[in-house]
């Protein structure tokens, strides 16, 4: 046999056996099938030949005799299968009756095969056989039993069979299997329905059973009856997280609204994510829209944690409406806002807002875009980001914008990447932001992009590369070099402004300079004006030379920034540069050239003064003259005097203005010679620079002074404010005249600048008035600098210009005032604030009466005593406000007698029981003025209805009070008083007692019998009050004479003293008294005595004097020129000495002159000596010799050639006596 | 001679010092109110009027003399009686001045102040 007939050999034989069991099997199926469609033939016959049920048996026993088991059991088989009930229930009772329970459980329980076991299980099922519970039971129960097929189909059999038995069966089954196999049961106990609620209930509440109650609770939610929603309730704050979770999830099946509290507080507070998902989702389920607002009212709860669960919530419910997840984008917890976020893009929020970016809508663009960088700036960058690779340009460009201004570097790898895209709007969006990334190695990339073939990607690239250090592109400047040369303005604008910055390494530097020296040159003026900016802080020639080019720039600013940059420039090139530049320059322009040539080129401009003197150009003089103001030195005084000559009133002024910023007499003078220019404003010029001059020089000021009378008005108003600069305080007394031909306003600035107490009152009152504050602004506008910065010190206010915009009106003044008042720690300014607040705002509206609560505060609580008293002042108009008056009142008793004194005067005249009280009840506090005041203020109160202080005075419990109670009665002199200071001098307390008798000597008509009683008071003070207060008459002085005997010197010199004031019949009374007197153990007394001679109306007592005089111990005559009325008595008799037409009288007045010997005496008697009598004159000689004086003896001396021979004799004696 | 269930009204900023003579006067069986300043006093005697005022002069806002003047406008059939520490001429002369009916320096004796009450109240019987 050949091995291809032994292959096809094998190979027959091999289909041959594969086939032969093939077709046996097949053969034997045929049969199989065969016989079973007779079987069911047979039963269809036989049911169409009865209709009863106890047919089946029949039926059965038909089947047995006539088919062999197996036929039997499949026809059984088919029938339980078939599509018809009755078919179905045919097979079910053909199954009992053929006893095929009993072997189908046993094959259950016992066949080899699972197939054949999960056959029988199934047949089982579909048979209904109850009977076979147990069997599937035991079936599920085994541990080992297949769970996929058999144990499935065991369950489905069970669930078939709704045999209430197989519940508690079932569920015990949860508890013993594994996860795969409780689903099979839980399934199973679904299809009991509300049967196991019961049984899953009691397993629910079984703790020992954690997987099975799991499971409970799924199938209760499978199940929907409202029973187990308790339970389940309960099993949300159960420990286990599965259980919460499926408790939620059941409850959310079940659908029952008394579970949606709970679900609620789970959904925000339970610790579990998963746990706080189902609930959200069941509350979702249950509440449906009204979920919504629970969530949104989590979302405001204060406790961030609350609203992060929330937004889970919202998150797992998917709501379609998202705008309650993006105002959490706005939280202000930073946790909160990126779950919001995440929330938002896993609800495919992001997706959405992308897709808007490409609106037709701008509007809808522009919140899209906002909403993008939102999402980002909270989290999402990198969602956000991604969307870099999105096929539309658009959103590539924008994605890229976004990127950049949300300033993560980390994403700037990722734009990197995209460089080479194909939009150039991308490349332009990338490149602006990786510039604003300044990543650390993009810039290199950047620089690439110079030279992209689109103009905005290059110039978005040349502006981006300006973020970068110049340390980062110093090696690109030959790439940056390139791209000015190609570039638009924008570009080239932005080259110059990189290479400008390579300063620090020398090399690179110079390898930029030919750009900026090209770039000085460029055809656009923003060009040349960066490269003259940038080649001013570099030195070379090559720099000086392109400068000194672009002084003739066609770009006014160009020339400007050229002249700056030649200022530190000291060579000839930039000297004359600077030169040439000033032909035609504008003032400005001038400015600048003078500022520049006054730094770097300064020693060359003095070197070539005098030639630069006599140029010809105007231009050249006038930059000149302002160079030498700008130089400020004195080298430069006779060239400006000189111009000061000129032709040019323009030279003339300007050079006036130039010598103003020169100190220095020589400058001066130059000045004043040109104070009488014919030119008005050159006149102005000297005027406002003479006001520079140093403080009260003699011929500056004159000179101003007259210039305040100047034919211009403008030349006056400078002259004027000049004047108070320089003169000062010196000038405020003339200040009035010499401000007449001014404007008001230029005075108010003058008085301000004089700053005096009166000026500076004046400006308060000037800058109330209406208009007059805007027109001193617009005078000070003006102005010199430092006048307006002294006039603004002057009132202590803000500069306006320097603070911002102000309104320059009074109520803003006020406001600045009071707040000054409030917090300034200057006292000088806080007590110019009260001074101007007083006068301002005096009253006037609702400003006034802020001032008033302003003005009480600082009387009453200010530190600085000066402040407290002004504010006093500043009150007093306003006492009739009950806040001014509080203070006022509160102010009485302030520390500092002036404040106390300020407020009483401020009082006086308030008549209101608050300001009496008060008064009263500072009575005998303070120092002496202060009482004084307090009490004459007290009378003045009461002086018309003294009783209510009375009554109060009376009711004191405090002694000490009443004696300055008493004085105030003094003051008040009311004769209603009487009566109870008649028996006030009856008190135990002598002070009390001696001020009742100054009250009742106060009295109009006051009891002097009374008082004279009192002359015996036991106590001196008393006794020397009756002296005081005594007008002597008839009976008075009889009682009052015995105090000549008094035992106190002080007292009997009071007698002496008040017998002076005797008048009419009791005047010689009252010289026995006195006479008496002369006599006093005490030299004081006699001395007192001797001095009422003097001042007694009588005559008699003078001579009486001059009788007695001779004889007057040295001690008496000592005593009597330390007399207080000597003063007052030398006067008299002066008087009466020029008066008198009797010769002893004046002879006596002489003498008493002399005795008294007053400082001012030899004046007194200088006249006698003119005397026509002799007597008077030698007694004139006498008395000015015992002054013992040189004026004296010169004046004597004189009388040596006297007339009268006994006159030349008293002379010449007194000059032996002074000699010897 | 007395007349019974009148009333008196005490006033003293420290009522404790009036304690002695409320109890003494009740023991009279006369009504007695206590007022611890004058403004309170008036109050009473304008509401209630007393038949008979103990003053204190020494009180705060209203002292006894300014008190009685009122009372005295009020009622110049009211009696009062003026106590004060102070003993000076002019406090007796001011209280008659100021109308009050009686003068008593203190410390004093309960039953003088008693004494005193009941022969003002004879009197105004």
């Amino acid at each position: 046999m050949t091995a291809t007939s032994l292959a096809a050999w094998m190979t027959g034989a091999l289909v041959a056996f594969a086939i032969v069991p093939t077709v046996v099997v097949l053969a034997r199926e045929g049969v199989r099938r065969r016989r079973t469609r007779a079987a069911l033939a047979r039963v269809a016959e036989a049911t169409r030949a009865s209709v009863t049920p106890g047919d089946a048996g029949v039926i059965a026993r038909n089947l047995r005799e006539r088919f062999d088991p197996a036929t039997v059991e499949r026809a059984v088989e088919e029938l339980l299968r078939s599509g018809e009930q009755a078919s179905r229930d045919l097979g079910a009772r053909l199954f009992a009756e053929l006893e095929l329970v009993t072997r189908y459980a046993e094959t259950l329980r016992s066949a080899r095969k699972w197939s054949e076991r999960a056959h029988a299980a199934e047949l089982l099922g579909l048979a209904g056989a109850s009977s076979a519970v147990p069997a599937l039971v035991a079936a599920m129960n085994d541990r080992y039993e297949d769970a996929m097929s058999v144990k499935s189909a065991a369950t489905t059999a069970l669930a078939k069979l709704r045999d209430p038995t197989a519940i508690p069966l079932l569920v015990g089954e949860l508890v013993a299997l594994d996860e795969g196999s409780a689903r099979s049961v839980a399934e199973a106990l679904v299809a009991f329905e509300s049967l196991a609620v019961t049984p899953l209930l009691e397993l629910l509440a079984d703790p020992s059973r954690a997987a099975a109650r799991v499971w409970a609770a799924r199938v209760l939610g499978r199940i929907g009856d409202p029973r187990a929603t308790e339970d389940l309730v309960t099993r949300l704050h159960d420990r286990d997280d599965l259980l919460r979770m499926a408790a939620a999830e059941a409850l959310g099946a079940i659908a029952d609204a008394r579970a949606t509290q709970p679900l609620i507080r789970a959904t925000l507070r339970d610790p579990a994510p998963q746990v706080r998902a189902h609930a959200a989702a069941a509350v979702a389920r249950i509440e449906g829209e009204r979920a919504i607002d629970v969530l949104v009212a989590a979302l405001a709860d204060p406790d961030y944690a609350t609203r992060l669960r929330a937004l889970e919530a919202f998150e797992a419910i998917r709501v379609e409406d998202t705008s309650h997840l993006e105002s959490a984008l706005r939280d202000p917890n930073v946790d909160v806002r990126r779950r919001a976020a995440l929330a938002l893009e896993r609800v495919g929020y992001l997706d959405r807002v992308i897709g808007r970016l490409t609106s037709p809508d701008r509007a809808t663009r522009e919140r899209a875009y906002a909403a993008l960088s939102e999402l980002g700036s909270v989290g999402l960058l990198d969602s956000v980001v991604a969307y870099i690779h999105h096929e539309s340009f658009e959103v590539r460009a924008i994605v890229a914008r976004v990127s950049g201004e949300l300033g993560a570097s980390r994403v700037a790898p990722l734009l990197r990447g995209r460089l080479n895209d194909d939009a150039w709007p991308v490349r332009a969006a990338l490149v602006e932001a990786l510039g604003r990334l300044k990543a650390p190695g993009t810039a290199s990339a950047i620089v690439e992009l110079l030279v992209d073939p689109e103009e905005p990607v290059r110039e978005a690239a040349a502006d981006a590369l300006t973020s970068f250090s110049p340390g980062e592109l110093a090696e690109h400047v030959d790439r940056l070099t390139a791209a000015y040369d190609a570039g638009s303005v924008v570009v080239r604008t932005q080259m110059v402004i990189l290479v400008a910055r390579f300063e620090q390494d020398a090399a690179i530097a110079r390898a930029a300079e030919p750009l900026l020296v090209r770039a000085s040159v460029d055809a656009s003026d923003a060009v040349r004006l960066r490269a003259v900016t940038a080649l001013g802080d570099r030195s070379g020639e090559l720099c000086v030379q392109a400068l000194v080019a672009r002084l003739t720039d066609a770009s006014l600013d160009v020339r400007m920034a050229a002249v700056a940059a030649l200022g530190s420039a000291a060579s000839t090139e930039a000297f004359e540069g600077l030169l040439g530049a000033l032909a035609g320059a504008a003032p400005a322009l001038r400015d600048r050239i003078a500022d520049s040539l006054s730094r770097g080129a300064r020693q060359q401009l003095f070197l070539r003064l005098d030639e630069l003197e006599k140029a010809s150009s105007l231009d050249v003089r006038l930059g000149v003259a302002w160079t030498l103001g700008k130089c400020g030195v004195a080298a430069g005084v006779p060239v400006l005097a000189r111009f000061l000559r000129d032709a040019s009133p323009v030279l003339r002024a300007s050079a006036a203005g130039a010598l103003a910023k020169i100190a220095g007499p020589e400058a001066r003078e130059a000045l004043l010679t040109a104070a009488e220019d014919p030119n008005g404003r050159v006149r102005a010029a000297v005027v406002n620079a003479l006001g520079r001059a140093p403080s009260g020089e003699p011929r500056v000021v004159a000179t101003l002074e007259r210039c305040t009378r100047d034919p211009d008005a403008f030349v006056r108003n400078r002259a004027l404010v000049s004047l108070a600069c320089v003169a000062g305080e010196s000038v405020e007394p003339r200040l009035d005249e010499l401000g007449r031909e001014a404007d008001g306003a230029a005075r108010l600035v003058a008085a301000a600048v004089v700053g005096t107490e009166s000026s500076l009152a004046t400006v308060l009152d000037g800058i109330a008035a209406p208009g007059a504050l805007e027109g001193v602004m617009k005078f000070l506008a003006h102005e010199d600098p430092a006048v307006r910065a002294a006039f603004f010190a002057a009132v202590h206010l803000d500069d306006p210009t320097a603070v911002g915009p102000e309104r320059a009106d009074v109520p803003a003044l006020v406001a600045q005032y009071e707040s000054l008042l409030r917090t300034s720690l200057d006292v000088a300014a806080r007590r110019f604030a009260v001074r101007a607040l007083g006068r301002i705002s005096g009253g006037r509206g609702a400003s006034g009466g802020r001032s008033a609560d302003v003005l009480a505060d600082a009387l009453t609580s200010d530190p600085a005593e000066d402040v407290r008293l002004q504010a006093a002042r500043a009150l007093a108009p306003r006492r009739d406000d009950a806040v001014a008056r509080r203070a006022l009142v509160r102010a009485v008793g302030d520390p500092s007698a002036d404040v106390a004194i300020g407020a009483l005067q401020a009082l006086a005249g308030r008549r209101d029981p608050e300001v009496a009280l008060a008064l009263a009840r500072r009575l005998g506090a303070g120092p002496p003025r202060v009482q004084r005041l307090t009490e004459s203020t007290l009378a003045d109160i009461h002086r018309d209805d003294p009783w209510p202080f009375l009554d109060w005075m009376m009711g004191v419990d405090v002694p000490d009070l009443l004696v300055p109670a008493v004085r105030v009665l003094e003051q008040m002199a009311s004769p209603a008083t009487a009566p109870l200071l008649a028996e006030l001098v009856r008190s135990r307390s002598s002070s009390l007692r001696a001020a009742a008798v100054r009250a009742l000597g106060a009295l109009p008509s006051p009891d002097t019998t009374l008082l004279a009683t009192l002359a015996e008071d036991p106590s001196e003070d008393v006794r020397l009050a009756v002296l005081e207060t005594m007008t002597w008459s008839g009976e008075s002085l009889l009682r009052g004479g015995l105090l000549r005997n008094d035992p106190s010197v002080r007292v009997r010199t009071a007698l002496a003293v008040s017998l002076a004031r005797f008048e009419g019949a009791a005047t010689k009374s009252a010289l026995k008294v006195v006479r008496a007197l002369l006599d006093d153990a005490s030299p004081v007394v006699r001395a007192a005595a001797l001095a009422t001679l003097l001042e007694s109306r009588d005559p008699a007592g003078l001579h009486e004097f001059v009788h007695l005089w001779p004889a007057t111990a040295l001690d008496v005559r000592f005593e009597l020129r330390a007399e207080p009325r000597a003063v007052a008595i030398t006067e008299s008799l002066a008087a009466r000495l020029t008066t008198s037409t009797e010769a002893p009288s004046r002879r006596a007045a002489v003498t008493a002159m002399g005795a008294l010997g007053v400082p001012s005496v030899e004046e007194r008697l200088a006249p006698a000596l003119q005397d026509p009598s002799p007597d008077v004159r030698v007694a004139a000689i006498q008395a000015l010799a015992a002054l013992d004086l040189p004026s004296a003896r010169a004046r004597i001396a004189q009388m040596a050639s006297d007339p009268d021979g006994s006159v030349r004799e008293a002379a010449r004696r007194s000059v032996v006596r002074t000699v010897g | 001679m007395t007349r019974a269930a009148a009333h008196v009204l005490l006033v003293d900023d420290h009522p404790k010092a009036l304690e002695v003579f409320e109890l003494r006067l009740k023991g009279l069986g006369h009504r007695v109110t206590i007022a611890n300043n004058g403004e309170v006093a008036i109050g009473v005697v304008e509401r209630d009027r007393p038949d008979l005022v103990v003053l204190d002069v020494t009180m705060p806002e209203m002292n006894g003399y300014q008190a009685c003047r009122a009372i005295k406008r009020i009622d110049p059939a009211i009696a009062v009686i003026i106590l004060t520490a102070k003993t000076e001429a002019a406090d007796r002369f001011w209280a008659s001045q100021s109308g009050a009916d009686e003068f008593l320096n203190k410390p004093i004796d309960p039953a003088l102040l008693v004494q005193k009450i009941e022969a003002l109240l004879g009197k105004s019987s």
